[in-house]
């Protein structure tokens, strides 16, 4: 894997194919100490091993020859969660005090207030948890990074949600390209941004056909549509002067929830981390970044992002989502 | 033994060639510099089956030196083995757990039922009342309820008499419904429920104003409260930890909240003699009605399981002949048509059996 002599001044990749190395066995192993552990230690471990699981996923990808970095702390994890359990004890008490009203108009209005509440912490929620998870994440040295704002994000998100709801839904397609949009925009891998390019009106019409085709399809066709998405999002990002490629199919993504599922059941649960790395190679193996993908250029951003609006996000964050090191 | 440097200021890639040396280890770049980084200065990050190592400069700002070959992986550790300064920062990290999951037992164990105590004890009246009405609707609705005025009257009589004897700021709210289940249960703020099968084993207003003085007992000494907060919070813990804890506000889940302890069962009992006292009523007659129920129904489950957490009945007629100093002074709370009124409205009413 090393090379030999020097990369200073070695040729830019042409393509930069990414693939996953990790292990069914250690694993396994790991989410059995983890269980082990915290039942042992009345839950406190699995923060430690929650880290220990990521920090494997992330090492066993490599972009290229490089292996991807997770510099999340334990800590980290256990005082996010101890936040976003203070908040949720709020909503809670909020929640359990209104039931205890004979008015059943109380009632209604305590099950708005939650959803609403819930509803106006989503950008906060996605922006620290992207943010958390870029700024963790590294590459042969070189941080991520993301400067998504809140306010910014919120704004975007909200006009979303509004014309979603006035559309009826057919303003989706517009939706998720401008979300995934400002945060891949906001991306960054030391000093260099990526870029985005997508456009919500060419995932209109595959939107509408998979709506068309929900029914005579039993839903199945809603995993082309994924892909289709996922395609979209990934093609349209850029990285310098590379540009992403994704060559994910639908019947991919459906025989990979099907035989995962099948794996955990048959398995009673044994299975689960191979479900995982089987999905995470997938991920790897349909992405790659092509053109002048100049690496050496890079040099590292020293102003970090602040840890406000990150504790949420941390709780939240998903495991293995080989996506946010892409910032996608 | 080769490696992989990265500076952490570019993500350019530097061959290095690594060997210890001098309580430390030694690097030369390919430029023919040579740097030392002690033992202490930075972090070893193995992988999972040792298929690599990474030297992490500390404070780690990315400066790093990725170790990959499986033979110099080996060479390094078995190297670092003997020359490295045991740290033990494994050992550390799994004391402190340790240490840190003793400490949350130990709170737990202690302070759970002093948090749950201090809350019970707090909560204002009018919360208790809140909470008490949420679940007497949903354990007693309105249509299973008995509806006979003259059964309610007689009632209305024995609570008022008890009330009277209390005092205290609770209103009682007094329900029969129709069920076989031989039992009664208290909930927070003064709603009380008995039970048509509970009704039915009992011989007099008497008896059944001693069970009520013992479920008054539960409201005033606050058991029901505590019972539930208990539940609540056990709940609510389980549910954010994403391990359980559904089904608090289902029948089963409030009927459950509100099971106490022997211990509370005990001190009801107690105040429940002197509350009798008070009200000029035999106390006797709570030991007499436990002792029918536990005689006539023990071929039901549902006494059985009403009996189970209180004291035992030969302690408890000790205990309520050494409270009736003076069995001249009582006089008998209903005359026998009057809560033969109590019992025919029960025996009218068609009973819904459901069991707990």
């Amino acid at each position: 894997m090393s090379p030999d002599v020097s990369e200073q001044n070695a040729p830019p990749y042409q393509t930069l194919h990414f693939h996953c190395t990790a292990e069914g066995i250690p694993l396994l192993v790991l989410y059995l100490k983890t269980i082990l552990l915290s039942i042992f230690t009345l839950g406190i471990y699995s923060f430690w091993g929650r880290t220990e699981i990521r920090r494997y996923l992330y090492n066993e990808v490599l972009a290229g020859d490089d292996r991807f970095e997770w510099h999340g702390t334990p800590l980290e994890l256990l005082i996010g969660w101890l936040k976003a359990i203070a908040i949720l004890i709020v909503f809670y008490v909020g929640f359990f005090l209104a039931t205890l009203s004979g008015s059943e108009w109380v009632k209604i209005g305590a099950v708005l207030l939650l959803y609403l509440g819930i509803f106006a912490l989503m950008p906060f929620i996605l922006v620290g948890s992207t943010r958390y998870r870029l700024s963790r994440t590294s590459l042969r040295g070189i941080r991520f990074s993301s400067s998504a704002r809140v306010g910014e994000f919120a704004k975007l998100y909200f006009k979303g949600l509004f014309f979603t709801l006035l559309t009826l839904g057919f303003y989706s397609p517009w939706f998720a390209n401008n979300i995934v949009g400002y945060l891949t925009k906001n991306t960054r891998y030391g000093d260099q941004s990526f870029n985005y390019d997508g456009e919500g009106k060419t995932l209109f019409g595959p939107y509408v056909a998979m709506l068309f085709l929900l029914l005579p399809t039993l839903y199945l066709i809603s995993f082309w549509y994924l892909a289709r998405q996922q395609r979209h999002f990934y093609c349209h990002t850029t990285f310098g002067a590379a540009r992403f490629d994704c060559t994910i199919r639908g019947r991919q993504l459906l025989w990979m929830m099907f035989s995962n599922a099948l794996l955990v059941i048959f398995t009673l649960g044994i299975g689960y981390p191979w479900a995982v790395i089987r999905n995470l190679r997938l991920q790897c193996e349909t992405v790659r970044l092509y053109g002048n993908v100049d690496l050496t250029s890079v040099n590292q951003l020293l102003t970090g992002p602040t840890a406000t609006g990150e504790a949420l996000g941390q709780v939240l964050e998903v495991e293995g989502d080989i996506g946010g090191a892409f910032g996608l | 033994m080769t490696g992989s440097y990265f500076d952490g200021r570019s993500a350019a890639r530097q061959s290095v060639e690594l060997r210890l040396a001098g309580e430390g280890v030694m690097l030369t770049r390919s430029d023919g510099s040579v740097v030392h980084w002690p033992f202490h200065s930075y972090r070893l990050q193995r992988s999972p089956g040792d298929r690599f190592l990474r030297f992490e400069r500390a404070p780690y700002r990315g400066e790093c030196v990725l170790v990959e070959s499986p033979e110099d992986v080996a060479r390094l550790l078995r190297q670092l083995r003997q020359a490295e300064p045991s740290a033990g920062r494994s050992k550390r990290i799994a004391a402190w757990l340790l240490l840190a999951s003793v400490a949350v037992g130990a709170a737990l164990w202690a302070g759970f039922p002093l948090l749950v105590a201090v809350v019970a004890r707090v909560a204002p009246v009018s919360m208790e009342e809140r909470l008490g009405r949420a679940v007497f609707h949903s354990l007693a609705p309105e249509s299973s309820r008995v509806r006979n005025a003259d059964a309610q009257r007689a009632m209305d009589r024995v609570v008022s008499r008890l009330r009277d004897a209390a005092s205290g700021p609770y209103t009682y709210r007094v329900a029969i419904t129709r069920d076989s289940m031989v039992n009664a249960w208290a909930a927070p703020g003064g709603y009380v429920n008995v039970y048509c099968g509970l009704v039915q084993r009992l011989n007099s207003g008497d008896e059944m104003a001693a069970v009520l003085a013992h479920e008054f007992q539960h409201v005033i000494q606050r058991h029901s409260t505590r019972s539930l907060v208990r539940t609540i919070l056990i709940r609510t813990a389980l549910s954010l930890t994403g391990t359980g804890g559904d089904g608090l506000f289902d029948t089963a889940g409030m009927l459950g909240a509100l099971h106490l302890m022997r211990s509370d069962e005990a001190s009801a009992d107690a105040g429940a003699l002197m509350l009798l006292r008070r009200a000029g009523l035999d106390p006797r007659a709570m030991a007499e009605a436990f002792a029918r129920i536990d005689r006539e129904s023990k071929d039901l489950p549902g006494a059985l399981e009403y009996l189970s957490t209180h004291p035992s009945t030969a302690s408890r007629i000790d205990a309520a002949k050494r409270a009736a100093a003076n069995p001249a002074t009582y006089h008998s709370m209903l005359t026998p048509s009057e809560w033969k009124q109590i019992q025919d409205a029960c025996y009218s009413a068609p009973p819904s059996g459901k069991g707990r």
